[in-house]
């Protein structure tokens, strides 16, 4: 038999029996539409974070701090009792042992593999004050230089330089009574911040470049000579303190070498691409536990596709022996039952897509104006046409293997015995 | 020529066992018309099963001249191309269309879909159902469904015509009509005719009656010509 009549003969005998076949496909779409639902929502967050952080994986820039201070579990002692150990950095009992000390980071200065390190300033504004009179918080940051920044206007902060000068997300023009990024450039954002004797000081520094804020972006970058200026005003001791500092590694050895290297010294480095490795670690994580709970929908499925297969065999075993009589192999007939199980999971799969693609629209429609406003460019469900082929794909093969039992049995019925069966 | 060579078939076992063919041997020349002729549970139709190679005999051998059916590589494939069938309950799919039951046979050998239609419908046109080709099978009288279910049998132009009780499910003007183009056919085309039949009047029109009893050949009566075994009856 021909392939195409061997499709087309096992589809219309999907017709026969309508309210069965319809069944049977309902609940493979059903199955389909939550293995959809939770893999295009595993890749609309990754592609999330992609869009966020993607920029940042060649970026050579390392969060350090001291072996430990991450590890709260030991740190609070609300975890096992655990014996000491001189290798090891101490455990940190609370957060004071956890900043770097001047020793510390003159430690960092001399590893060799540490090519420059950056101080990240995280001055305290309380305020920005707007031309309309209205007082705004601004989460602050220090500029670094070689992180990747996406400029709208004006021009991005040069290293060691731009004293007096800033930029600022474009969501925050508003505060220099800007009305687009354009405008924002060379005006004066006025700034009130708490120094260290508890008195209250304005400042003033004006906005060289606006930029499109990405997950880990503050809302205003501050230039590093008025930053550390801020910041040492705001220290007890004059001097800022620093429970990490950023460094940039020599070029002449490798990623996982440099974190030897601190490891060595009991220092911890992170890399941006770190994070982002983290976060697709997690996303991976979720999205495979909910495929799973899917794939015992589908497993609920495919056994109803080998039942509606079974009794088609029992209806069809008289069709079966006429077959054979008119010189059908055995194999055609087993192709025949085959085929009509993939095409259940074929149609139920395409049926559940199409289910899932009309949730995805709703979903990131309702998503997008509530919940996730503000955050740009997230497509909370993200069906690709790629994905949404490998489903039918392994939806169709699932249903086909399921399918060969009862079409082996179609297969070896004896064909005098099915011509009887009236 | 088939030939049937000492074919025994038996079932179950020890006291159970049940003899329905016991020795049987005939050969069936080319062209020729010949009945088998017996009460229900004489062996007839296990006969006709392993002439047809849809059974195997306990032992003995069926040959298509030289070679026997079973020691080919796919005795489907053999009765696929040497054999057609027609049954006493006819068999037709009901719902489809009369051309697509007649190209039935074609599409399980993987003829394409135009030329298998043109050669089901030269099959209709041999048994004069032309005008029916586009009719849902069911919607027939049984007359008209034997004559599709002949079509079906002569459409992949076998060597040998096999009918199991081709008029039994038939009023006697219909049941004649179709007996009569089954010996039309047989002249025309010169396909070797074989029906399996209780009945008497249609077995004497071949030119070879086997009479079969208990499983075995009780009388084998050839004829030389068929006005002759009209004129004996």
């Amino acid at each position: 038999m021909r392939s195409l009549d061997l499709i087309s003969t096992a589809n219309s005998n999907l017709r026969r029996s309508k309210l069965r076949t319809f069944l049977t496909i309902l609940a493979i779409s059903i199955g389909t539409f939550t293995l959809a639902l939770s893999l295009g929502l595993g890749q609309g967050v990754r592609n999330y974070i992609t869009s966020q952080l993607g920029d940042y994986q060649n970026v050579n820039i390392y969060q350090v701090n001291k072996e430990g201070a991450n590890d709260f579990g030991g740190a609070f002692g609300n975890g096992d009792p655990q014996e000491y150990d001189p290798n090891k950095s101490a455990a940190v009992t609370d957060f004071s042992q956890a900043y770097l000390r001047p020793t510390d980071i003159d430690k960092i200065q001399e590893i060799d593999a540490v090519n420059e390190i950056i101080f990240p300033y995280a001055p305290a504004i309380d305020y920005a004050s707007a031309p309309d009179g209205k007082k705004y918080t601004v989460p602050s940051s220090t500029f670094i230089p070689d992180i990747p920044v996406r400029i709208t206007a004006g021009q991005n902060l040069d290293k060691n330089g731009d004293e007096g000068k800033v930029t600022i997300s474009r969501k925050y023009v508003k505060l220099v009574g800007a009305s687009s990024s354009e405008d924002a450039i060379g005006k004066e954002l006025k700034i009130t911040y708490t120094d260290a004797k508890g008195q209250t000081q304005e400042d003033g520094l004006i906005i060289k470049g606006t930029y499109e804020p990405t997950l880990i972006d503050s809302a205003l970058t501050i230039n590093s000579i008025d930053a550390k200026r801020l910041a040492s005003a705001q220290a007890p001791t004059g001097e800022p303190t620093f429970f990490a500092v950023l460094a940039t590694k020599d070029s002449s050895i490798s990623d996982q070498e440099f974190k030897n290297k601190l490891s060595e010294n009991k220092f911890s480095a992170s890399s941006l691409a770190d994070i982002n490795n983290t976060l697709n670690n997690i996303v991976s994580g979720v999205q495979a536990a909910l495929a799973a709970f899917s794939g015992i929908a589908i497993l609920a499925s495919v056994v109803g596709v080998v039942n509606t297969l079974f009794m088609a065999v029992l209806e069809r075993t008289r069709e079966i022996g006429l077959f054979r009589a008119l010189g059908a192999k055995k194999k055609t007939i087993f192709g025949l039952f085959s085929v009509e199980a993939a095409l259940l999971g074929f149609w139920g799969s395409v049926f559940g897509l199409i289910g899932a693609y009309g949730a995805q629209l709703a979903v990131n429609s309702i998503a997008s104006n509530t919940f996730l406003k503000g955050i740009e460019g997230l497509q909370l469900l993200n069906i690709t046409p790629m994905l949404a082929i490998m489903i039918v794909g392994i939806m169709a093969t699932i249903t086909m293997v399921a399918g060969i039992i009862p079409a082996f049995k179609a297969s070896r019925l004896d064909p005098i015995e099915a011509l009887r069966n009236e | 020529m088939l030939s049937i060579q000492s074919v025994t078939k038996t079932y179950g076992k020890k006291d159970n066992k049940f003899t329905a063919l016991d020795n049987v041997s005939a050969d069936f020349e080319a062209g020729t018309t010949n009945a088998i002729i017996g009460k229900s549970g004489s062996g007839k139709s296990t006969m006709l099963h392993i002439m047809t190679g849809l059974d195997r005999p306990s032992s003995g051998d069926i040959k298509d001249g030289e070679a026997s059916i079973f020691q080919k590589t796919d005795t489907d494939k053999w009765r696929g191309e040497n054999v057609g069938i027609i049954f006493q309950s006819f068999f037709l799919q009901g719902n489809d269309s009369v051309v697509e039951n007649v190209a039935l046979p074609l599409k399980l050998k993987g003829v394409n879909r135009r030329a298998r239609n043109k050669q089901a419908m030269e099959a209709l046109e041999q048994v004069g159902l032309l005008d029916k080709a586009k009719n849902k099978a069911k919607d027939l009288s049984g007359g008209q469904k034997q004559r599709v279910a002949i079509a079906r049998a002569l459409v992949t132009k076998p060597k040998i015509l096999v009918a199991d009780e081709p008029t039994g499910n038939l009023d006697s003007e219909n049941g004649a009509a179709v007996e009569n183009l089954l010996f039309e056919l047989n002249q025309k085309l010169g396909t070797t005719l074989l029906i399996v039949t209780h009945d008497l009047d249609l077995a004497k029109r071949c030119s070879r009656v086997i009479f079969l009893k208990d499983g075995q050949v009780k009388k084998d009566i050839a004829k030389k010509h068929h006005d002759e075994g009209e004129k004996n009856a």
